[in-house]
């Protein structure tokens, strides 16, 4: 209840700040005062010398164009003078404004001071849960064939797991098919060392999302984007069940794995958003031999590692 | 009677020495072990700077130092492309289980061009009796270390990797991050934890 009673006052403190903001803070807002203050002063000495050259047309008496200026002036002193005795009242007005304004910038700041603290404080707990060794992908070497101008083909078979199904031990979420010149594979990403970063708390931490796959004999440029982001734009490897979840709700865990994935790859957004990574890119490689299959593991201290699979 | 007295004889010293050989390997496999151990935390083999960058291509002058710090390898080159990679060959050592890595640098390329057509590194730090120069001044002292590394290095040259081992080039990602013209950037490597970061 007293929270609603809170949230109804912020409401209307906010509404009447917006209104002095406007009208005495805001060139607009100041124009129209003075245009109102002119228009009604105008308006009573009009009406007030109307009044006057009646009361002489009444009386039978004619007046002078002389007489009307100096009458005009007569009022418009005397209004001013009326206004000049209202301005203590004029100045608590300026100065209630003042305090209301002030009061909502206030509270404004501490409230996104507080929201930002949270913020952080969340990125913090989801970079805690991913920065585990995970299980992203199992590469099995399918055939290996000569292309027609005399070059090793190697096909691949990526299976991406994501953590939520319990990594090797589940089904891969996603397949991914790839034939590429060459008998080595280079498996390339970005890793976002958060070595300075806010949300580190002074932690090393590294995240890495590997990015592409290229071989010996492709280079980079040319190489085939990794299928590794499920629908909602996260890193399959990133995807936890709610049991694995901790410290964080698991929606708003969900909520800021995505934020931070949109986030790390543009820097500009990184320094604008108070988080400072000093990304690189890394790729491993190795030369690998029809019917192996290889883990791809996303370290905890950041980077990948692939170890081939064996039976025992 | 007395004949087979000699068979067994020989076949006990025999055994006793076969034995002895296995628990001094051991042992120098285990002091071994340790002297990797004692390898700093993080060892900066590699200090690059991008000196000039075109559209198409960039020049690279790269370093290459020793435990102690002392430089035994250097190269400038003009690669085609826009994102250099540093490539290097990590080792578990001394043994395939062990779970400390040294990083050998390798070769340099780029985004435009086929990690096999970049520029070997591995030449520049080869060293007195085929030694990885890098290595030099630090805690490979002993015979048995120094030969173990030799056969390492051997093999790497050689292109005959073990299974355990694996490639891991360092680059930039022009979209995201670029290195800095100029800025000098060290390589970064942690053989206990098996990284590798530039700073």
């Amino acid at each position: 209840m007293n929270e609603k009673a809170l949230s109804v006052a912020y409401e209307i403190l906010n509404k009447a700040a917006a209104v002095c903001k406007f009208l005495f803070f805001s060139r607009t807002g100041l124009l129209l005062l003075c245009g109102g203050l002119f228009c009604w002063l105008a308006l009573c000495v009009v009406f007030a010398c109307i009044d006057r050259k009646r009361a002489c047309a009444a009386a039978g008496k004619k007046f002078h164009f002389i007489e009307l200026i100096l009458f005009f002036i007569k009022s418009a002193a005397g209004k001013l003078g009326l206004l000049a005795t209202a301005l203590p009242i004029i100045a608590g007005v300026l100065i209630a404004a003042s305090v209301t304004v002030g009061a909502q910038s206030v509270i404004q700041q501490f409230k996104t001071y507080a929201e930002a603290s949270q913020r952080v404080a969340e990125l913090r707990t989801v970079v805690k849960n991913l920065e585990r060794q995970t299980l992203a992908a199992e590469i099995t070497v399918t055939a290996r064939t000569t292309g027609n101008d005399g070059r090793p083909l190697t096909s691949c078979s990526i299976a991406f797991y994501d953590d939520s199904t319990g990594g090797n031990d589940g089904q891969p979420v996603h397949m991914q098919n790839i034939v590429i010149p060459g008998k080595e594979i280079y498996v390339a990403s970005i890793v976002y060392n958060f070595d300075y970063s806010e949300i580190a708390a002074g932690e090393k931490l590294n995240l890495c999302i590997p990015y592409c796959i290229h071989s010996d004999l492709v280079a980079r440029k040319n190489g085939i984007p990794l299928e590794c982001h499920n629908q909602q734009s996260i890193p399959h490897w990133y995807v936890r069940s709610d049991s694995d979840i901790y410290g964080i709700a698991p929606d708003i865990f969900r909520q800021r794995v995505k934020e931070l994935t949109v986030i790390l790859s543009d820097t500009e957004k990184c320094r604008s958003e108070g988080i400072r990574s000093e990304p690189f890119g890394c790729t491993i490689h190795k030369e690998t031999a029809i019917g192996d299959t290889y883990s791809l593991y996303i370290q905890q201290t950041g980077g990948m590692t692939l170890k081939k699979n064996s039976v025992f | 009677m007395k004949t087979l007295l000699i068979v067994g004889l020989i076949v006990c010293v025999l055994s006793l020495g076969c034995f002895g050989a296995r628990l001094l390997k051991a042992k120098e496999a285990a002091r071994l072990e340790n002297t990797v151990r004692n390898l700093q935390e993080t060892i900066v083999p590699v200090k690059f700077s991008v000196l000039k960058r075109t559209d198409d291509s960039l020049t690279v002058e790269l370093h290459m130092y020793d435990l102690s710090g002392r430089e035994v390898g250097s190269t400038l080159r003009t690669l085609a492309g826009s994102e250099l990679s540093v490539d290097f060959i990590v080792v578990p050592f001394p043994n395939e289980d062990g779970g400390l890595h040294i990083a050998f640098p390798y070769r340099l390329f780029t985004e435009a061009i086929a990690p096999a057509d970049g520029i070997p590194l591995v030449d520049l730090y080869n060293g007195r009796d085929g030694f990885p120069a890098v290595f030099e001044n630090g805690v490979f002292t002993t015979s048995f270390a120094r030969k173990s590394l030799i056969r390492v290095y051997a093999d790497i040259r050689n292109g005959v990797f073990s299974d355990n081992s694996f490639g891991s080039a360092l680059h930039e990602v022009s979209r995201i991050a670029e290195f800095r013209t100029g800025k000098v950037y060290e390589v970064h490597v942690h053989p206990l934890k098996g990284g590798m970061e530039i700073h």
